[in-house]
């Protein structure tokens, strides 16, 4: 697991982001066990507190909840799951309109331009 | 939690310490950051009364130092302080009939962690191993705080690694840290505090995480503004 | 176990530790020097009678005459003797120096682990004054025992004819060293009691200078001077008073052993605030 931050931002946000990235990409199951804190921060080289804070905004979140003395898990709620799914792909989506924003692109043509590119994004996985 | 409260300390007639007040927490890494001058080892070696102060209070969750609480704070500090003569079993045992905190367990866990051979003799160590071995003595203590001088200094890269991962492990648990550093690149995602000195000033006390939250600076730009502007 | 013993007695066995080699090297070298002096003395002396004998054809009475006899106590004060326990006083002297600065100086800066060891440091203080006293004993021991063997061996080199029927003790009682550094006498306990409060100044001077560096130095040779003065002032009453009978040889030794108590209290609190709160690794 490495993970590269970057110095400005908070690191607790970086290491959500990164939570939200496997479980949207199905890398890690709903239920499955999250690494302990501590673990966490000494693979990743970071402040054990960062790493607390970051599991509880997670779980403020209910992306992961914890019982008493075990580990945490991922939720298997399907609501919070795809609301994630949702607002990863809003999220996307913003960046991407803003990054063509200065061009002069109407959605007609767009459409084909971004069925080409996921066609050859599938074909690459394969 | 160690407070230094106006902390002022002269050696002859140049000021190192010209009022010097912060507080380093339990569970926390609090990191001292000077550019240069002697003034962050003299806070250090003062906090354990090894030199005395001018003026000013420092105290241990809320005490003064005494011989007592060398068992609750270890000082490594960034020259080798056991005996050369001493192999690093002897230099263990010695700990072991002296601190009601030595862990030998703990320490045990540490010379492997360190990849450290106990039957060498310290005055054949390399200067890397032989930080390693400053570590040992103070990280194996059962102690609710460690001092550390300047770990980083003139040691070999993958030393430097291993000693960063101190950090994050389990060998620092819930204790509260405070080391001195001029180099903080290789750290600034490890530690909580940061305090900025400078001229035996402390120019800025601040949280680093909550800085890059508000302010969007890592402690680089925040040290950049502070010792450039 | 280990943890119940008593953290003096620790340190104080350490501190024995790190003297051995020393202390081993000057056993070694008065034993070592003592033999050549009981075995050499006397066969150079025979040497010299037989010699004598030969050349001047004399007889026992005139050799006798012209060159005397040889006693044990000749032997003690040859160098052979004399030097080993000079170099073991000035040796032990310097260590007295050395036990401190070696802290600070060393290779390694040992000071840090002592100063931080969850001991009282008045414990560190105690470990070196009771080593240097170790080291002081175990040498005059060594002497003492030296001396017993010697006897035989220089009672047997020389023909008895020309050997002083001088005995081993009487030999002590005459020697000037041997007076002063054997428990002789009833009196030994004040040489003692100069010993420790000599020691005592010793440490607290290099205390001061550790806490104060050059200043240090200067407050030291002060403090020095004045203890050196208050202990030597009575001695002195008689003449500044020019009256012989005013105070008693006896109730001088009174005061003297007052004196000088006072001294070493007044030394181990001064080192006891300097190494408590002023000492700088």
């Amino acid at each position: 697991m490495t993970v590269s931050f970057n110095k400005r931002d908070p690191i607790y946000l970086q290491v959500m982001h990164y939570f939200k990235r496997l479980i949207v990409s199905g890398e890690l199951l709903p239920g499955e066990e999250m690494p302990s804190r501590r673990q966490l921060a000494n693979e990743l080289k970071i402040n054990p507190n960062t790493v607390q804070r970051a599991y509880s905004e997670m779980e403020e979140q209910r992306l992961i909840h914890t019982e008493p003395n075990r580990p945490s898990r991922i939720t298997e709620d399907p609501v919070v799951l795809e609301q994630l799914k949702n607002e990863w792909l809003k999220q996307a989506m913003t960046t991407f309109i803003s990054a063509i924003q200065p061009l002069d692109i109407s959605l007609n043509e767009l459409v084909p331009l971004l069925e080409e590119k996921m066609k050859t994004r599938k074909k690459d996985d394969k | 939690m160690i407070e230094l409260k106006n902390v002022h300390k002269r050696f002859g007639r140049k000021k190192v310490l010209d009022g010097i007040s912060f507080t380093a927490n339990k569970s926390e890494i609090t990191c001292l950051v000077g550019v240069n001058g002697v003034g962050k080892t003299t806070i250090l070696n003062a906090i354990m009364n090894l030199t005395p102060i001018n003026k000013g209070d420092i105290t241990i969750d809320g005490k003064k130092m005494h011989a007592n609480l060398y068992n609750k704070v270890a000082f490594i500090p960034d020259v080798a302080i056991m005996l050369p003569s001493m192999t690093v079993h002897e230099a263990m045992d010695f700990m072991k009939d002296y601190y009601s905190t030595w862990n030998s367990k703990r320490a045990k866990e540490i010379v492997r962690f360190f990849r450290l051979n106990i039957s060498d003799t310290i005055s054949e160590l390399s200067k890397g191993n032989q930080a390693k071995v400053n570590l040992l003595m103070g990280l194996a203590l059962d102690v609710d705080y460690i001092l550390m001088d300047e770990p980083f200094s003139g040691i070999d890269i993958f030393t430097r690694e291993q000693i960063t991962d101190v950090f994050s492990s389990r060998l620092v648990e819930d204790r509260g840290v405070l080391i001195t550093t001029h180099e903080i690149m290789d750290i600034e995602h490890l530690i909580d505090k940061v305090v900025l000195l400078d001229n035996g000033k402390i120019y800025k006390e601040f949280n680093a995480e909550e800085m890059r939250e508000t302010e969007g600076k890592s402690v680089v730009d925040v040290m950049r503004e502070v010792y450039n502007g | 176990m280990k943890k119940s013993l008593s953290p003096l007695l620790k340190l104080t066995n350490f501190e024995l530790s790190r003297l051995s080699k020393f202390l081993f090297t000057l056993m070694g070298l008065t034993v070592l020097a003592n033999l050549v002096g009981y075995i050499y003395i006397p066969m150079k002396f025979m040497d010299k009678i037989n010699k004598f004998t030969i050349e001047s054809s004399a007889t026992t009475e005139e050799v006798l005459n012209s060159l005397g006899t040889l006693s044990f106590y000749d032997v003690t004060m040859s160098l052979w003797i004399v030097a080993p326990i000079a170099i073991g006083v000035s040796g032990l002297l310097f260590y007295s120096i050395f036990i401190w600065y070696r802290e600070w100086f060393g290779k390694n800066t040992f000071a840090y682990r002592l100063l931080m060891l969850p001991v009282s440091r008045m414990t560190l203080f105690f470990s070196k004054f009771i080593v240097i006293f170790i080291g002081i004993f175990t040498l005059i021991s060594t002497q003492i025992v030296s001396l017993f063997i010697g006897y035989p061996i220089v009672s047997a080199i020389v023909d008895s004819t020309y050997f002083s029927s001088l005995g081993l003790i009487e030999s002590m009682y005459m020697h000037p060293l041997f007076l002063i550094l054997f428990p002789l006498e009833p009196n030994y306990f004040l040489i003692l009691i100069v010993g420790a409060t000599v020691l005592l100044v010793m440490f607290t001077l290099i205390l001061m200078e550790r806490s104060f560096a050059s200043k240090g130095i200067l407050f030291g040779i002060g403090y020095a001077m004045v203890a050196l003065a208050i202990v030597l002032f009575p001695l002195f009453l008689s003449d500044i008073f020019n009256n012989n009978y005013l105070i008693y040889g006896s109730e001088l030794v009174i005061i003297e052993v007052v004196l000088m108590i006072i001294v070493s209290i007044s030394s181990l609190f001064t080192s006891r605030y300097l190494i408590n709160n002023k000492i700088t690794v």
